[in-house]
């Protein structure tokens, strides 16, 4: 009998801890990232080449939102280069990027004039990076989710 | 003690198996209609083509119901979800998804209510008509709306979600964009709402279906178009890709021959005379033959027309698969026999009539030959005459080839082998072959069958042959090079290129490599449109690439060379018809810089035996490009 007992206390303890297991929630985490329509994250331009137009696209992966999302970037230029001479970004491309609702992807575009003066010894880098994101939907996470942050950033070269 | 500790020990546990897992209930606070559609499967009897999605307007409370014009709004059954835990009800009656029967012939109130959290919306349901698209009908810029600015209308071929048009000239400006949407849309361009043209409708006519709207575009970038319905609760977006055609004005039709009997004809420049000649079938029946036979005819163009050169059909038996080089005056043709078993034979104009050079048939020992591996080439110094083409027969005797590939040199008096290429491997085995005179050398390019997928150049000069390019080893992701070996050329700078068509998973590519030291380097975009077909390439004055290919996108012949602005390939030239399959496209340029391109066409006329019949023939269309 007293065995029984015993048992049936084991077996309530083990019921006790199990019956409040919760099913894991899937992972639904809000994330932004961009990318050229290849997939890629790096492009190297002409520096001789005049008028040649770059289409990046910014993408949210998110739920449904009512409410406009802005997504801020930045535009790193090296030292080689200068924005307005060397490249000019697409006025209606400019951060923030407005996601109104119904939309998840826009594009971010870079016209390349050619480069006169050229010099191939400074850092002729143009680079894109996804900075901040205003949404009432939560946070978002900058690039592919995982450590390496991929897809938040593209870097232009010219050469 | 013990019973009383293991009696309270099991109330304990299940106590705690009765508390442990009450958790708080979730509420979303939200009172609201997440969907609310007029599904054509709830309502059979008003003859839906689609569903119709209510417009929600959670913060006004208002829910749009957009319905083609002239439906029965008196007995809609709308399909709609709430928020969690909600429930709607009108006039505080339940109201229940997919089994409401709504009279929207003036509005209804209804209200959602959130059991949990006790909040409550209510919600004017109205109904509209209205068209359900959003979408545009016409687009372009034209030039009643960009005086000083365009000449012609420009239009995209066809409206797509993504389209391009060509401007005549420099598109790095500003210009007014004129668009055609549908009933109740509106349209921002790049972001801003467009100009709507209010429509003028005299009495008694209908009202317009389709509306104009207006917007000043920069078209440096490309164009973003937005048509949203409101009413319908729909939206479409557009691309416009701009690009810049001026290629196509830059070729002339110049000649056809027509009505030809077969697939065979060959064109040349004389480098120094500049006299463009070319061979073509046609049907003869000579004393002794009971029907007709294809032979051989040269002519030259004398400025306005072709004309014969010698006697018309002047190959004694049937003559196919065509080659043409000429040089100072001197013309040579090499055609696949009839009268010997399908051997090369090399004839030669010599001012007054049509010599053979060594025996009929001597080229080669050759058997199933095709047209695209016949090549003829004039050694520019020695005035020796080249000559390639295929052969199935192993020639272990002759350096360059053991297999497919036959090089014969003419001396001036009898043919010979040119003399092995010394560092070619014995083990390598070619597939096809191009000879090239250049103005200064011949140049041999084999598409290797062994090693797999490798090329190699030879360069002849000065009596004897050197390797450029012993074995170039295409991407590993080439399966196949083409069908055609590729063609060579020199630009004014003397540097070799060759343009070759390579075959990836993605499609067929046209590639143009440069001779860089010892191996090939990849020089300016592949071209993705083209076919497997051949094709022809030239240098311009400018030294531009020009490639002339079968297009996959239409089957049209097409010409494209390189934007100087953007080193991008050009947006095509479109000659607006569809060169024969698998016969060649070619090219030529002459000394003083001008460069033609035929190819040929093929037709079907009328039976002259039979006029219940049709007959396929083929037409040779000759076109120059205007510099």
């Amino acid at each position: 009998m007293k065995q029984i007992l015993k048992f049936a206390m084991l077996v309530l303890a083990a019921a006790i801890m199990w019956s409040c297991y919760e099913e894991p929630q899937p992972l639904d985490k809000p994330f932004v990232y961009i990318q050229d329509e290849a997939g890629g994250s790096k492009m190297d331009i002409s520096a001789q080449g005049n008028n040649i137009v770059s289409d990046l696209r910014v993408y949210l992966s998110c739920k449904r939102f009512t409410e406009p999302i802005l997504v801020h970037y930045d535009v790193i230029v090296g030292d080689g280069l200068k924005e307005g001479v060397d490249f000019v970004i697409q006025p209606t491309t400019k951060s923030p990027l407005t996601f109104k609702p119904g939309t998840y992807d826009l594009p971010v575009r870079i016209s390349w004039k050619k480069s006169e003066n050229f010099d191939a010894t400074k850092d002729n880098t143009v680079t894109i990076t996804l900075k901040e994101v205003e949404s009432n939907i939560g946070e978002f996470y900058l690039g592919l989710l995982g450590p390496d942050h991929l897809r938040s950033t593209y870097v232009f070269t010219k050469k | 003690m013990k019973k009383l500790f293991n009696v309270a020990l099991l109330i304990g546990a299940v106590s705690a198996l009765m508390c442990s897992c009450e958790q708080e209930p979730k509420t979303d606070g939200k009172a609201e209609f997440a969907s609310f559609t007029i599904t054509a499967e709830a309502n059979p009897a008003l003859e839906l083509t689609r569903d119709y999605k209510a417009i929600i307007n959670n913060t006004e409370g208002t829910i749009l119901v957009a319905l083609p014009e002239g439906t029965d709004v008196t007995a809609l059954v709308p399909t709609f979800t709430l928020t969690k835990d909600d429930a709607a009800s009108v006039d505080g009656v339940a109201v229940v998804s997919g089994e409401w029967t709504l009279d929207l012939t003036e509005a209804v109130v209804a209200k959602v209510e959130d059991a949990m959290s006790m909040v409550s919306k209510e919600y004017t349901i109205t109904a509209a008509y209205t068209d359900g698209i959003a979408e545009l009908t016409k687009v372009g810029f034209y030039a009643a709306s960009n005086e000083g600015k365009l000449t012609t209308d420009v239009e995209p071929i066809s409206i797509a979600s993504t389209m391009t048009v060509a401007f005549p000239g420099d598109a790095n400006q500003t210009f007014v964009l004129t668009v055609e949407a549908t009933m109740d849309d509106v349209v921002t361009v790049n972001g801003v709402e467009a100009t709507l043209q209010e429509p003028e409708v005299a009495e008694g006519e209908a009202a317009p279906t389709a509306f104009v709207w207006t917007a000043e575009a920069d078209c440096s970038f490309p164009i973003d178009i937005v048509v949203a319905d409101a009413k319908a609760g729909v939206e479409n977006k557009y691309v416009i890709k701009i690009v810049k055609d001026t290629y196509g004005e830059s070729w002339t039709q110049m000649a056809s021959i027509a009505k030809l009997p077969s697939q065979d004809y060959a064109f040349d420049v004389d480098p120094v005379t500049g006299d463009l000649y070319i061979a073509f079938a046609e049907a003869t029946m000579k004393d002794g033959e009971t029907k007709a036979v294809n032979r051989i005819t040269v002519q030259k163009w004398d400025g306005s027309k072709f004309v014969t050169v010698g006697e018309p059909a002047f190959s004694p038996a049937k003559a196919s698969y065509f080659a043409v080089a000429a040089r100072a005056g001197k013309v040579y043709v090499m055609y696949v026999d009839g009268g010997v078993s399908s051997k090369q034979t090399i004839q030669m104009w010599n001012g007054s009539t049509w010599t053979m050079i060594g025996a009929q048939g001597e080229m080669g020992k050759v058997t199933g030959t095709s047209r695209e591996r016949n090549f003829l080439a004039i050694d520019p110094i020695s005035g020796k005459l080249f000559a390639s083409c295929c052969t199935s027969e192993d020639y272990t005797d002759y350096g360059v080839n053991k297999q497919c590939l036959h090089l014969g040199m003419w001396d001036g008096s009898a043919w010979i082998h040119s003399g092995s290429v010394s560092d070619r491997s014995a083990t390598m085995l070619s597939l096809r072959n191009v000879v090239y005179a250049a103005s200064d050398a011949v140049y041999l390019l084999t598409c290797n069958q062994k090693p797999e997928n490798t090329n190699s150049i030879y360069r002849y000069s000065n009596g004897a042959w050197t390797t450029l390019v012993a074995g170039y080893k295409m991407k590993p992701d080439v399966t196949e090079i083409g069908s055609v070996a590729g063609l060579m050329r020199v630009n004014s700078k003397g540097e070799l290129h060759s343009a070759l068509f390579e075959q990836t998973s993605a499609g067929w590519n046209v590639q143009i490599f440069k001779q860089v030291g010892n191996t090939l380097e990849r020089v300016y975009s592949p071209i993705q449109e083209g076919t497997s077909a051949p094709f022809g390439f030239e240098f311009d004055e400018n030294d531009l690439p020009i490639l002339a290919y079968k297009s996959d996108k239409n089957d049209h012949l097409k010409l494209v060379t390189i934007d100087p602005e953007t080193q991008a390939w050009t947006y095509p030239a479109d000659l607006g018809f569809e060169p024969y399959s698998s016969y060649p496209v070619m090219s030529r340029k002459s000394s003083t810089g001008d460069i033609y391109v035929s190819a040929l066409k093929q037709n079907v006329d009328p039976d002259p035996n039979d006029a219940t019949k049709t007959v396929k023939t083929y037409e040779v269309v000759l076109y120059k490009k205007v510099k």
